[in-house]
């Protein structure tokens, strides 16, 4: 492949979505679910080709139309990004293939399919961008496609949740914008790398980081600013969730890390990473406790994505410290949110299939799923095991290296909030898993809604998503590998 | 790829690809699924008999071994003495139980699904045996805690439910506090690989030693509840509602022999001379000790079956843990053979009871009166067993027994030897008066006339495999000093030649 | 020939047996095997004539067994042999229900009897006593539940044995491989053997079993159990025992005065006994009482162990013949018509034990003082005067037994005579024989010169004053019988051990419990399968709804915020 398409890779993943995206609403019932299994199906070599080329030839920078910034629009691509990118378009695909018979050609969702492609490009842009204003200008375009696919079904709950959902979003992009505005005024720049150079810990720089922390958080859900994720997450469509709860929170999540641990150095702020890391591991506990209590396997799935978003936070008080321990934790946050977007999107797949065959997912009518549904369950099922964390899966990787980190960097309250956590997931989803296994008098059996077995490429698109978790689990080191490429100096220490 | 590369992966390998072609073949097409099984069983007792010639023929200290890397600690297998010998039990009678588990589930519903998860279980076993560091074998560990559960709720009543729950509620956390402690011990004393003699620095001793004890005590823990030693023995009995064969297979080999086979790889290959310096082994023989009591008290008064077979095995493993703990090469060697030994003794018992249950609904020790008259066969391999478990010899109970009294001698710990006495007793006390019912009590009328004429006494699918089972248990006793026998096997481990 | 090759053929011939127990367990040729118990024990007595002494290894049996065929194995493979063989006899000769069962239980009995007596390690020789032990049981029980509390404490007190056992020998299973038990262990370890075998010869507080099963097993197994079986004991104590340890010469007393106490304890209780076998027993309890003594004047000194062999090797011969015969006699006098001549046939083994001139006694007896005339200092006068004191309680005991068999029919307990009564005899006929020559033509020398000994007029007297003077204390008894009648029957059987059996039956007894307790873990929610619901939760989903509320979640995002400045404005 030649060196100018190599240069040209960050825009076209951009762009392949974004003009999909007129194509599939234009194009309209029919054409629109072939539109957008084209672009997914091209988005998928330049991903994978765009990692690739990081490995070799280490981080990628692009001036789109050829002036570099501070005026043009940068794209660059470190490992991070590309993870990222890669992880989206792996999810995109299969929810994409799922769709196609889920949503059918129903007039009623014909809005999903473009604005799904145009959800897909605005992250892409996200975790390509090179400068903090882009980033708030990907994150509005990302939230409100978002607030829109939730609304999609245009049932009463899910509406409220969307207005929900949009308010909290427009909130956090204010702060986040407000920030912006003053690390430009104080530094007078926002691209990344000159920001590295340029920032100052004094009032203005601190200000505005602290301002765009508060937005980030609130857009990403961390406990306790999730009030927004769980309605919204749980009465979306189902392929809607499995991209808010894999992929969406995640682009917040992305900016944090970039702003925190690229741009300014968590050591110049030690009690702020600290804050992070207890709201993360009340969120474990708090998101455990909460799934605990749900009578709905959506709400279930949604609350375990509360609890899971903590295990991401622990990244910032445990890379504070530098060293091999930094770059443990900076591969376990990581890989952390690749694992978790693999298996919840698998979740919330498998929980659509549910309510499509037997309308309802109330747990306590799930007896015996295991029989009527197998591989659903099994999907289910395999997709817990990366949210336990126990091996062999990508979960089970993210904690061992969150532990190694904590217990190197001295601070082995972390590893109990880690260990602890994977006990309270085993219980909220064994709640679930055991009775798949019953023989009750309510199980599934009675239910005669059951329009039968359901489509292959659901239940494979749910299956292939958990089974890509815990392929992560053993063949986890390429991940690994590309993630380290470009990492910041703070967690470039050894890689492991 | 050595020869003995491609046997170790193929041994591990093979289990899990039998399970995804049941699953894949599905609940209808039984004989094609039935193929597959036995043909992945076949496979892999090959395979595992290919490792153990490939331990056996290398020379000290050089093992065959092949890895993958994962992570920055190796992901990998080799088979040694030590590995293959559970390896080879493992293999060996899931081969067995295949075949017994045909006959016992030909009535049962969703066999595709618990005859996928037994072959992971099997598979995990293998992985766990085979394992050539710390990393790798948890991480067999655990998927092997997770593939159990499946198979412990299958019936899907409510109280395999409650059996399932209580066995997750020990095993999760166990599994948690055992990734503490090999992420701490990674972290100490970098990639913790198993060496006879103990692969740790013994510089550590006196660097971390409050480190290495809680550690230590953290991978007890972990590996404890697998191997039911009090006070976290609770799920085993709990776990008898899983149908027979996972009784048999899982918790009276597989699963449990995990966990003590774990301890074996920590005490003997991590630890090693630090376990005793720092005074933790002693500790664990006590509790080994006391669980042995304890279990054996326990088993007395149990008049379901099964139940005072699990409450049996929590006792019997604790023998492997003694052995395994104290402080001489024959105590070791006797604790490892009893690996075998009880493996093949009490899956054989576990096959009577499944066997009983199915074809003259008996559960319970007081419904056995004059059993022996209407199912001699198998009450005679039952009996035969139960002689072994008790340390009678010439059957293979007595020869563990027999070594792990002498190392006691050797290791100078005489209240090992008050143990190993009392307990005989309580076994006798608990298996003789089932012997007594099944022999010299007078059978229910329709008993009396003995098997129904012209028949089998029980589907042969069943009466088979036990009886199979129990002869290899008397072999092994009887002709323990031989090579090959795993006493021989286990005393060569233990590093120390046989005295006879 | 091959130097090995002689005692394995001896271990072989020892394990015939064991091929007709397998025969009797396969119901096609059942019938067959049965009738092959009587010939099954004749190999073992040629070997026992005709194999050379030797000893051989086989490493891959079990633990590894040392055959072995010595002076003492060979006398105790020729007693159990002749014993065994008469007893087959005479079972084929009586009827009795499931007879191929009975013979299968029988001739595994038999084979691990012969075998012991062909090994010398320990694990070899645990091997065959736990296989006799435990096949005997099924002799014990075999007439039915009216023999279960017999069987109770066989069992009871035979699985205590095998314990205490396998306990002791694992010390001298050590020794053997090369490793060297402290002092402490040693002597705890010879203190297990005692106890173990002490159990099986029913040394005095490990008795309690013996009256019980003696009545209860079918006469031919008895007088096997009585004779052959209970004897193995004793050889078990001459392999086991460490003679000639000076660590082990501190137990030498406290054996001497245990034997002591149950050669008279013996006598004592077995007068007041009301049934025949019952009084055997207690006279076996006794006997087995001189046997310790000498064993226990061996461990004293090194020196002396050889002596103390020799001596409990032939007195156990003699009483192993005597008893046997006891037995069988006393079955064959309760059958047949012609109660005076069995009677008279009785008096041979009767005088026999109580040592009476011209009878193996005399000679056992002798070859017993020559035992006990080497006990240390004061012990040696003290057994001097003693042993003829309980010798005369075994004659009070034999005539004790003779009563009570000649007066069964008044007490009106005559048992159906049945089956054939001529081969019977027959085979009772030939212990007889064998008590009467067997220490005649021992070829032993100390034996022969004892038995040379025992016609002298100074040793007719010593062997002969106890006897008469037994026989008058009997016959006073007798003609008082209003006033020492009052004494029969005080004494229940098997003593003081009822509250044991009844512990040990309660011990293991099943007793219907409720199925296994999940522990109070399960209760948590945490677990609360599909039907639980979220009940137990209240509190958490009610602060889950304040924060869902607008108004949290905003002054959440400002107080945050906040937070953070505050925090970053602190460098």
């Amino acid at each position: 492949m030649g060196d100018w398409v190599t240069q040209q890779l960050p825009a076209l993943l951009i762009l392949v979505p974004f003009t999909a995206a007129p194509f599939a609403y234009l194009l309209g019932a029919g054409y629109d679910r072939q539109t957008a299994l084209l672009s997914a199906a091209l988005t998928q070599p330049l991903a994978a080709f765009l990692a690739l080329t990081v490995v070799q030839e280490g981080p990628v920078r692009y001036a789109i139309g050829g002036w570099g910034g501070p005026l043009g629009i940068e794209l660059a691509a470190d490992g991070f990004s590309a993870t990222m990118v890669l992880v989206t378009s792996v999810v995109g695909l299969l929810v994409t293939v799922y769709g196609l018979r889920y949503f059918g050609d129903l007039e009623r969702y014909r809005f999903f399919w473009p604005l799904w492609l145009f959800l897909w490009g605005s992250l892409n842009a996200l975790f390509l961008s090179a400068d903090i204003f882009n980033l708030y200008v990907c994150l509005e375009l990302v939230s409100m496609s978002a607030v829109a696919l939730v609304g999609l079904t245009l049932r009463r709950e899910a509406l409220v949740a969307a207005m929900r959902y949009m308010l909290a979003a427009i909130l956090g992009s204010l702060f986040y914008l407000l920030g912006v505005a003053l690390f430009y005024g104080a530094f007078g720049s926002v691209d990344m790398a000159t920001l590295r150079e340029t920032v100052r810990p004094d009032v203005a720089g601190q200000a505005g980081l602290a301002l765009m922390t508060a937005g980030l958080v609130l857009k990403t859900a961390l406990f306790p600013l999730h009030f927004w994720l769980p309605p919204a997450h749980s009465n979306a469509a189902s392929p809607v969730s499995a991209v808010l709860s894999a992929l969406v929170v995640k682009g917040s999540f992305f900016i944090l890390v970039r702003l925190w641990i690229d741009v300014a150095q968590p050591e110049a702020f030690p009690g702020a990473s600290v804050v992070l890391g207890v709201l993360g591991s009340s969120a474990i506990v708090w998101g455990s406790v909460q799934a605990l209590r749900q009578e709905r396997l959506k709400m279930l799935v949604a609350y375990s994505t509360v609890a899971q978003i903590g295990y991401l936070f622990l990244l910032f008080p445990l890379a504070s410290g530098g060293g091999q321990a930094a770059s443990d934790a900076w591969v376990g946050g990581i890989f952390h949110a690749v694992s978790h977007a693999l298996a919840k999107s698998a979740m919330f797949l498998a929980a659509g299939i549910v309510l499509a065959r037997f309308g309802h997912d109330r747990l306590e009518g799930l007896g015996g799923l295991s029989r009527r549904a197998p591989v659903t369950a099994m999907a289910f099922g395999l997709a817990g095991v990366t949210m336990m964390g126990l091996p062999p899966s990508g979960g089970f990787i993210a904690k061992w290296q969150l532990i190694k980190a904590s217990i190197g960097s001295g601070q082995w309250w972390w590893a109990v909030v880690v260990v602890a956590g994977g006990l309270l997931a085993a219980a909220y989803m064994f709640r679930v898993v055991g009775p798949f296994f019953a023989r009750e008098a309510e199980d599934l059996d009675d239910s005669d809604l059951d329009p039968g077995p359901s489509p292959v490429t659901m239940d494979g698109a749910a299956l292939a998503l958990a089974l890509g978790a815990l392929v992560l689990g053993v063949a986890g080191q390429p991940l690994i590998d590309l993630i380290m490429v470009g990492a910041p100096a703070l967690v470039a220490g050894v890689t492991p | 790829m050595s020869w003995e590369g491609a046997a170790l992966l193929m041994a591990v390998v093979a289990p899990f690809a039998t399970a995804v072609g049941i699953f894949a073949l599905g609940e209808a097409r039984e004989r094609a699924r039935s193929a597959v099984n036995l043909i992945g069983a076949a496979v892999t007792v090959v395979a595992v008999l290919a490792c153990a010639t490939a331990a056996w023929s290398a020379e000290p200290g050089r093992h065959a071994a092949v890895g993958i890397d994962l992570l920055d600690i190796g992901f990998g297998l080799k088979a040694d003495m030590l590995g293959a010998l559970f390896a080879v039990v493992a293999g060996v009678l899931w081969l067995i139980t295949t075949v017994y588990a045909t006959g016992y589930m030909s009535h049962a519903s969703d066999r595709a699904r618990f005859f996928g998860f037994f072959s992971i279980c099997v598979g995990s076993a293998i992985g766990i045996a085979l394992s050539k560091n710390l990393l790798t074998f948890f991480v067999f560990y655990e998927t092997l805690t997770l593939a159990t559960y499946p198979l412990v709720v299958h019936s899907g009543t409510p109280a395999a439910l409650r059996g399932g729950r209580t066995y997750l509620m020990y095993a999760l956390p166990a599994g948690g506090a055992l990734a503490a402690g090999v992420v701490w011990l990674n972290l100490l004393a970098g990639p913790v690989e198993f060496a006879a003699g103990g692969s740790l620095d013994p510089a550590l001793a006196a660097s971390h030693p409050t480190a290495l004890v809680v550690i230590f005590a953290l991978l007890m823990l972990g590996l404890g509840v697998k191997a039911a030693l009090f006070p976290v023995h609770g799920w085993l009995p709990a776990a008898m509602v899983a149908p027979a064969p996972v009784s048999s297979l899982l918790h009276a080999v597989a699963v449990v022999k995990a966990g003590v086979f774990g301890i074996a790889r920590v005490v003997l290959e991590v630890y090693g001379p630090l376990g005793p310096e720092l005074g933790v082994t002693q500790l664990l023989a006590a509790l080994a000790g006391f669980t042995i009591i304890f279990g054996s008290v326990r088993a007395l008064a149990q008049d379901d079956l099964k139940k005072r077979l699990a409450f049996s095995t929590v006792a019997q493993l604790s023998y492997i843990t003694l052995g395994v703990a104290l402080a001489s090469p024959i105590a070791i060697a006797g604790g490892l053979a009893h690996l075998a030994h009880h493996a093949a003794m009490k899956i054989t018992m576990f096959f009577t009871a499944g066997a009983v249950a199915e074809e003259v609904k008996a559960y319970r020790v007081s419904e056995f009166d004059g059993l022996g008259r209407r199912m001699p066969l198998t009450m005679a391999a039952f009996s035969l067993a139960a002689l072994g478990i008790v340390g009678v010899p010439p059957v293979a109970g007595f020869a563990s027994k027999w070594l792990l009294g002498v190392g006691a001698v050797d290791a100078g710990t005489w209240w090992v030897i008050a143990v190993l006495g009392v307990s005989s007793v309580l076994n006798a006390a608990y298996f003789f008066p089932i012997i007594h019912r099944a022999w010299f009590r007078e059978p229910k009328a329709e008993w009396a006339g003995g098997p129904p004429t012209g028949q089998p006494e029980g589907d042969l699918r069943m009466v088979v495999p036990l009886v199979v089972t129990s002869l290899l248990g008397l072999a092994m006793g009887l002709m323990a000093g031989a090579d090959l026998s795993p006493a021989s096997w286990a005393s060569a481990v233990a590093g120390w030649g046989l005295p006879w | 020939m091959v130097s090995w090759l002689p005692t394995w053929v001896a271990l072989a011939a020892a394990l015939v047996p064991l091929a007709v127990a397998g025969g009797c367990a396969l119901p096609r040729v059942r019938d067959a095997a049965r009738r092959l118990v009587p010939l099954a024990a004749l190999p073992a007595l040629a070997a026992a004539v005709l194999v050379p002494e030797g000893s051989a290894a086989i490493g891959w049996l079990v633990t590894g067994v040392t055959v072995q065929v010595d002076d003492t194995g060979r006398a105790f493979l020729a007693l159990s042999a002749m014993i065994w063989t008469a007893a087959a006899l005479y079972a084929a000769a009586r009827p009795v229900e499931r007879p191929a069962r009975f013979a299968g239980w029988f001739s595994l009995a038999m084979a691990g009897n012969l075998a012991l007596c062909c090994v010398s390690d320990p694990a070899g020789f645990y091997t065959f006593f736990a296989m006799m032990a435990l096949s005997t049981y099924a002799l014990v029980v075999h007439e039915g539940p009216s023999r279960r509390d017999a069987g109770r404490a066989y069992i009871v007190f035979t699985v205590a044995g095998e314990a205490l056992l396998v306990c002791g020998l694992f010390v001298a299973g050590a020794a053997a491989a090369g490793i060297a038990p402290g002092t402490t262990l040693a002597v705890a370890g010879t203190v297990l053997v005692l106890l173990a075998f002490g159990i099986k010869i029913g040394a005095l507080g490990m008795h309690g079993w013996m009256p019980l099963a003696y009545r209860a097993t079918p006469p031919a197994a008895a007088a096997a159990l009585a004779g052959s079986m209970s004897t193995a004991g004793v050889l078990g104590l001459l392999r086991f025992l460490p003679g000639g340890d000076p660590a082990a010469a501190v137990l030498s007393p406290a054996v001497m005065a245990l034997g002591l106490a149950a050669a008279f304890y013996g006598a004592i209780v077995g007068v007041t006994q009301t049934q025949p076998r019952v009084v055997l027993a207690y006279s076996s309890i006794s006997q087995f009482g001189f046997v310790t003594v000498a064993l226990g004047v061996g461990l004293a000194e090194p020196g002396v162990w050889l002596i103390a062999v020799s001596a409990a090797t032939v007195y156990g011969v003699h009483h192993g013949l005597a008893k046997a015969a006891l037995f069988l006699g006393e079955d064959v006098a309760a059958r047949s018509r012609r109660r005076p001549a069995a009677l008279a046939a009785l008096g041979l083994p009767a005088f026999a034990l109580a040592g009476a001139p011209l009878t193996s006694g005399a000679v056992a007896k002798i070859v017993l003082k020559e035992a006990t005339a080497v006990a240390p200092g004061v012990w040696n006068d003290a057994l001097e005067t003693l042993l003829p004191v309980a010798a005369v309680g075994t004659t009070l005991l034999m005539a004790r037994f003779l009563y009570l068999v000649a007066t069964r029919e008044a007490a009106g307990s005559q048992e159906p005579a049945g089956g054939r009564d001529l081969p019977a005899a027959a085979a009772w006929g030939l212990l007889l024989a064998a008590v009467a020559g067997a220490l005649w033509l021992w070829p032993a020398e100390e034996v022969a010169y004892a038995a040379g000994k025992s016609l002298t007029a100074h040793y007719v007297w010593l062997a002969a004053w106890p006897v008469v003077l037994g026989t008058a204390i009997a016959a006073v008894a007798w003609a008082a019988r209003g006033l020492s009648g009052r004494f029969v029957g005080v004494v229940p059987p098997g003593d003081v051990y009822a509250p044991v059996l009844g512990w040990a039956a309660r011990l293991t007894a099943v007793r219907d419990e409720r199925p296994y307790a999940v522990p109070k873990a399960a209760a948590v929610p945490v677990a609360s399968s599909s039907t639980g619901g979220p009940t137990q939760l209240d509190g958490a989903g009610a602060i889950e709804n304040g924060l869902l509320a607008w108004a949290t979640a905003i002054s959440a995002v400002a107080a945050l915020t906040v937070l953070l400045l505050l925090l970053a404005s602190r460098v």
